[in-house]
């Protein structure tokens, strides 16, 4: 026995020597070269609400649709380069009108069956029909199959924009006629064009996938399946990743990510920007000298640094700056501090000193941390203000009945386009505030239309313009996303819109 | 006889009569209050469903699929009606209630059986210690731990046993409930030893007053003299007469339990219809928090019912007062 485990241990440091000396460490050769095999488990913080991705509105779905659903199109986890999927290629005519895609022949569905032509088609129907985002796609006007593998966008209007959305999971490829099962049945069990198919769930418990034997890209994915868990309590995904009963933890609260250890978490800037709306409708507010003094008053830079755990910029635009053609404006210094301006402002507003309230979901995220953080820089300035803590339900219904003063407040961006945000802005009321829409509804709609990307940033520009002039949406900070990732799990990189393809992913020996 | 036979079985059709008497009220008050209290809280179902980025009019379209749209009180004829047929209604996702509770009431289950059998095993033989060695050190420990239990907060025990036992030994999952014999015996340990610690301080205190009130009765005494000892002294002479105010006493924790499986099935993540009682009132899920507390409320009631039978058996005396 000792015999052998010395000379074990003899020709693993002579591997070790002669690994070193060529350059490749052994342990880096094995950590490197991707292996197929093994089951990834991956804590989702809330439960998925729909297989449906037209009626499904929490970010728990799309986690897991990314995995599910194929695509025209892929794209690269930072957002910014987009690659072929379900299509190999694609062209635009040259008035822009027209946009071709072909598809790739190893495109297939997960029973075995071609995606033509026709599933697109169909599918379009759905994304445009009755669905919670129809309006991602209003500048297609029909779609054309001249062939099985060519499919024709009309455009009513060129909309660059359009291909970023159609790598979202939103855009999922279904087949034609939901492959023969009713909308209800198919939508219990989707068959499907990604890297996984479902192979077992039990309602806000677990989704268990496996393997497509019929993926697109050969060789992929390298893992046998995914097994989803809900774990709504941080505590508990906390301990069932040290337990290594995850390996992957979606969205870690940035307050709870030092805990994961200092190798273990992940982290990129993300879509989601930490706002403080102030109401523009109706009360003392309602004076945009005064949101301005709140704005001036707040030092930006001791905020990020203190209020997020380092897990944060300073938010210089309200459309988040890692989405494709976001732009801030040239006047747009949002990051300004001046106490004294701001004094002068609360004083020629004639501000009495009226208690302000400014609330926080006390239930979620860094917002009610930087809400306190931001209430002795706003007193410093004359004002007064209460903090309150409201849970997110409470808070969500306020804002829709504009019962708030000022409220801090985290937004996503969905998805790769300024369009998506400016949609939801125009939705909200400006984002509760009351504030008027007409440069955003404006914007929304030279973007749409836009036939180059400099037209749409163009549109960015001014709306973000209006935005500052306004001062009732105030960006205090782009955060980060984390992700806790255990040191078997390779070839994981953050990504910028809270969704990833795990068909890279592999798990290590 | 046979006029004895006809009262004892009038006797029971009365009781039993009277127990879902007991129940329908009951249920008939929770559901009100519980409907009541969904109206009163802030947001919308069909906005919370849909999401911030949905227009008024898909809102409008869902609230009027749920039947949100029309009045309270036609909203609440509407659900009593279809709960007198037995139809718990859809989830706000679509998703039928009684599938919902399906799927998650065997969990419920067995945490409410393990956690009852673990506080009963460990209340009985700690009373017991304390009331044998009254006063002496054995007993300040016990009643000291006792004390110390009374005050800890459920989530707490059981972060503390996951931390300090779960984690370095990996004996017990963390979390969840395993699915073959042998997982789900390991995986119920931790969840169940928790509840226990937090119900069985009570029942401790309670037993052991009733044990040393018994133990120097007169009755045992005399049982002593006539030469009766051990199991034939501790069974029929002790336990017998010193259990009536603990089972009581357990049967209304265990009715309490029904209420306090929501902190354990948080704390351990178990997917059960006490963690399916906060999500779904998270999201104003109105069918599916009615359906769980009517469950919960028939399980309390029955609870005290079967508590209420076995002091009447371990006491006659009880059922004629």
């Amino acid at each position: 026995m000792a015999v052998t485990a010395l000379r074990r241990h003899f020709i693993g440091l002579a591997m070790l020597c002669s690994s070193v000396l060529a350059g490749t460490p052994v342990w880096a050769e094995e950590a490197d070269i991707p292996r197929q095999g093994g089951t990834l488990h991956i804590a989702l913080t809330n439960e998925t609400d729909s297989w449906n991705p037209q009626k499904a509105v929490q970010t728990a779905s799309y986690q897991v649709f990314t995995q599910v659903y194929g695509t025209l199109l892929r794209t690269s986890p930072d957002g910014r380069d987009l690659g072929p999927g379900l299509a190999q290629s694609y062209s635009y005519d040259e008035s822009k009108s027209h946009l071709t895609f072909k598809l790739s022949p190893k495109a297939t569905f997960s029973n075995g069956t071609a995606v033509t032509s026709a599933d697109v088609k169909f599918s379009y129907s759905l994304w445009a029909g009755d669905s919670l985002y129809a309006q991602y796609y209003s500048s297609i006007k029909s779609v054309e199959t001249p062939d099985p593998s060519t499919v024709v966008f009309i455009l009513s209007a060129p909309d660059v924009t359009l291909l970023n959305i159609l790598a979202s999971a939103n855009a999922a490829i279904v087949p034609k006629d939901f492959g023969g099962l009713s909308a209800a049945d198919f939508w219990q069990r989707p068959i499907s064009a990604g890297p996984f198919v479902i192979d077992a769930e039990s309602k806000g418990q677990t989704i268990s996938l496996k393997r497509n034997p019929h993926y697109y890209e050969p060789g992929l994915p390298y893992l046998d399946g995914i097994e989803y868990l809900v774990v709504p309590d941080e505590n508990q995904r906390l301990l069932q990743y040290q337990n290594g009963d995850i390996d992957i933890v979606n969205s870690v609260d940035v307050g709870a990510a030092a805990q994961y250890g200092p190798d273990a978490t992940v982290s990129a800037l993300s879509a989601t920007v930490n706002f403080l709306l102030i109401q523009a409708g109706s009360g003392p507010l309602a004076d945009v000298r005064l949101r301005k003094a709140a704005t001036l008053a707040i030092k930006h830079a001791d905020l990020v640094a203190g209020g997020y755990s380092g897990q944060a910029q300073q938010a210089v635009s309200v459309i988040p700056q890692v989405v494709t053609g976001a732009r801030t404006c040239g006047e747009c210094d949002w990051g300004r501090t001046d106490l004294d301006e701001a004094k002068r402002l609360v004083a020629e507003a004639g501000y009495k000193g009226q208690p302000l309230s400014l609330a926080a979901p006390s239930d979620a995220g860094p917002e009610l941390l930087a809400a306190q953080a931001i209430k002795p820089m706003l007193e410093a300035a004359g004002f007064s203000i209460n903090i309150e803590a409201a849970p997110s339900l409470v808070l969500a219904d306020r804002l829709e009945k504009g019962d708030f003063q000022m409220v801090v407040l985290n937004v996503s961006s969905q998805a790769n386009t300024p369009s998506d945000m400016l949609g939801f802005i125009v939705s909200t009321g400006y984002l509760y505030t009351r504030a008027d829409t007409a440069k955003a509804v404006a914007a929304l709609q030279a973007i749409q239309s836009a036939d180059d990307r400099g037209k749409v940033e163009a549109a960015s520009m001014a709306f973000e313009a209006d935005a500052y002039a306004t001062h009732s949406t105030v960006p205090l900070a782009a955060l980060n996303d984390i992700y806790a990732v255990s040191a078997r799990v390779r070839g994981f990189q953050a990504p910028v819109f809270a969704t990833y393809v795990a068909d890279r992913l592999w798990i290590s020996q | 006889m046979g006029f004895k036979a006809g009262n004892r079985s009038d006797h029971l059709a009365w009781r039993l009569g009277g127990w879902l008497a007991q129940l329908a009220f009951s249920i008939l008050i929770l559901v009100l209050i519980v409907f009541v209290l969904t109206q009163v809280a802030p947001g919308d179902a069909a906005r919370l469903r849909l999401g911030p980025r949905a227009s008024q009019e898909e809102v409008d379209v869902l609230r009027k699929q749920l039947g949100l749209d029309q009045n309270i009180l036609v909203q609440f004829g509407s659900y009593v009606g279809r709960l007198a047929r037995a139809d718990l209604g859809t989830s706000i996702n679509g998703e039928p209630v009684s599938e919902v509770i399906r799927q998650r009431i065997d969990k419920t289950w067995w945490l409410l059986v393990g956690t009852s059998v673990f506080s009963l095993a460990l209340s009985f033989p700690l009373a017991w210690l304390s009331a044998y060695y009254r006063d002496r050190a054995i007993d300040h420990v016990i009643r000291f731990a006792v004390l110390v239990a009374l005050f800890m907060p459920v989530f707490w025990i059981g972060f503390l046993l996951i931390r300090f036992l779960a984690l370095p030994t990996g004996w017990f999952p963390v979390a969840g409930l395993g699915s073959s014999p042998m997982e789900l015996l390991r995986s119920l340990v931790l969840p169940c030893l928790t509840g226990a610690i937090a119900m069985a301080p009570i029942l401790v205190r309670s037993l052991r007053s009733s044990l040393i009130e018994v133990i120097s009765a007169d009755y045992v005494t005399v049982a002593r003299s006539l030469g009766i000892r051990g199991s034939a002294l501790l069974f029929r002479h002790i336990l017998r007469n010193a259990l009536g105010p603990t089972i009581a006493l357990f049967s209304l924790n265990v009715g309490y339990l029904f209420f306090g499986i929501v902190i354990l099935e948080t704390t351990f993540a178990i997917h059960g219809l006490g963690s399916q009682l906060v999500t779904a009132s998270i999201k104003k899920d109105v069918n599916v928090v009615q359906a769980i507390t009517i469950i919960f409320a028939a399980g309390v009631v029955l609870a005290n019912s079967c508590g209420d039978l076995v002091v009447r058996w371990l006491d006659p005396r009880q059922g004629s007062r």
